[in-house]
């Protein structure tokens, strides 16, 4: 079939059939299903129950033990802090990730730069998480638990300084966070990593054609 | 506006997505996209070249998975009014054959074929897809000739 008759024949199909306002409006009432979308819907989702739990947590230790362990309150406060900047910037990254109105070309390198700085900003809060939550539960142990240095090395004890134990427990815990940080990039790239590439592909199918 | 336009996003969701099921719910999707971005069309470019970036952005950043289809071209999806109403068969069965042959084009070559078969200027075609006037000037005849073989072979079923 040559070109010209591809044309008219492209060009004779019916268009959508003729829909009432009624159909135009039901569709609009339903919610995006973007990958976007339902991304910032999850992480709104996260938020709520992060923020419900770290509550619920704190509230608990400030009521019971009679106050003996309202440090655990302030860490989980200071958590909750930490995940609302946390949430803030992951949020931004995905508002920021699409220009919907703006050409394919462009389109596509902004979205694969903001995955990519999503993905590595994921990655490193991830891995700091762990990391400093190890330090805060190690450090309010060694404050408020007495006489735990005389059954366990990582903690300090009459013959054992702060600095001492601290270097004995920075082991087990570089360990922990190396092996979480292994298993966030994995989760990561299983989650971004194949729609990472997608994205490159056709990016370089549009530098092709453009070089 | 939508229902002014409504024919574009059809064709898009129908050749960037094989599934019926699947193009309901990518012309559901670009309609709601396009509806949101309403507010920001500030008229520098013609509304029928910003609702091709808005259903091609649409259309091409969806990375979700698909569902895993053998590209068939399917004919019993025609409503029963239109066999009455002196419905097109053969032109429908060609079409089909058009559409099975060009989405077997990789997501740009999709759209530049979509757009040359549509009628659009270099210039839109620029300001829709980001790629030069020039470069697409050059590259549109070695589409052309795929397309060309592509609908030969769907025609024929080789390929």
């Amino acid at each position: 079939m040559e070109l010209d008759s591809l044309k008219e024949l492209w060009n004779s199909q019916a268009t959508e059939p003729e829909r009432d306002e009624e159909y135009y409006r039901a569709l609009l009432n339903m919610r995006s299903n973007s990958p976007i979308a339902r991304m910032q819907r999850n992480l709104l989702f996260e938020l709520v129950v992060v923020l419900l739990l770290y509550g619920g947590v704190a509230i608990f230790y400030f009521v019971a033990f009679a106050g003996v362990w309202t440090i655990v309150s302030w860490i989980y406060i200071a958590l909750g802090a930490f995940y609302i900047v946390y949430f803030y910037r992951k949020y931004k990254l995905l508002s920021q990730m699409q220009c919907i109105t703006c050409h394919v070309k462009s389109n596509l390198r902004r979205m694969i730069e903001s995955l990519e700085k999503f993905v590595r900003f994921y990655l490193f809060s991830g891995t700091v998480m762990v990391f400093v939550l190890f330090w805060f539960f190690w450090f309010m142990l060694a404050i408020n638990v007495p006489h735990l240095g005389d059954k366990s090395v990582f903690f300090p004890s009459s013959s054992r300084s702060y600095w001492q134990a601290g270097a004995t427990a920075a082991f087990p815990i570089l360990v922990i966070t190396g092996i979480s940080h292994l298993l966030t990039k994995w989760t990561i790239n299983k989650l971004y990593g194949r729609h990472i590439r997608k994205l490159q592909e056709i990016l370089s199918q549009m530098e092709m054609l453009d070089s | 506006m939508i229902r002014i336009h409504g024919g574009i996003i059809h064709k898009i969701s129908r050749l960037y997505r094989h599934e019926e099921e699947d193009q309901k719910d990518l012309f559901q999707e670009i309609v709601i996209q396009v509806w949101k971005s309403w507010p920001q069309y500030r008229g520098d470019a013609k509304i029928s070249t910003w609702i091709y970036r808005i259903a091609l952005n649409t259309a091409i950043g969806d990375f979700r998975k698909k569902k895993r289809t053998v590209e068939t071209v399917s004919f019993d999806h025609e409503p029963p009014e239109l066999v009455e109403t002196g419905y097109d068969f053969e032109k429908e069965e060609q079409l089909g054959q058009l559409y099975a042959a060009i989405r077997r084009l990789n997501e740009i070559d999709r759209a530049i074929v979509m757009l040359y078969l549509e009628e659009r200027s270099y210039e839109e075609m620029e300001e829709i897809l980001g790629i030069s006037q020039g470069n697409l000037r050059v590259k549109m005849n070695r589409i052309k000739e795929k397309l060309r073989n592509l609908t030969k072979a769907a025609i024929h079923g080789t390929g």
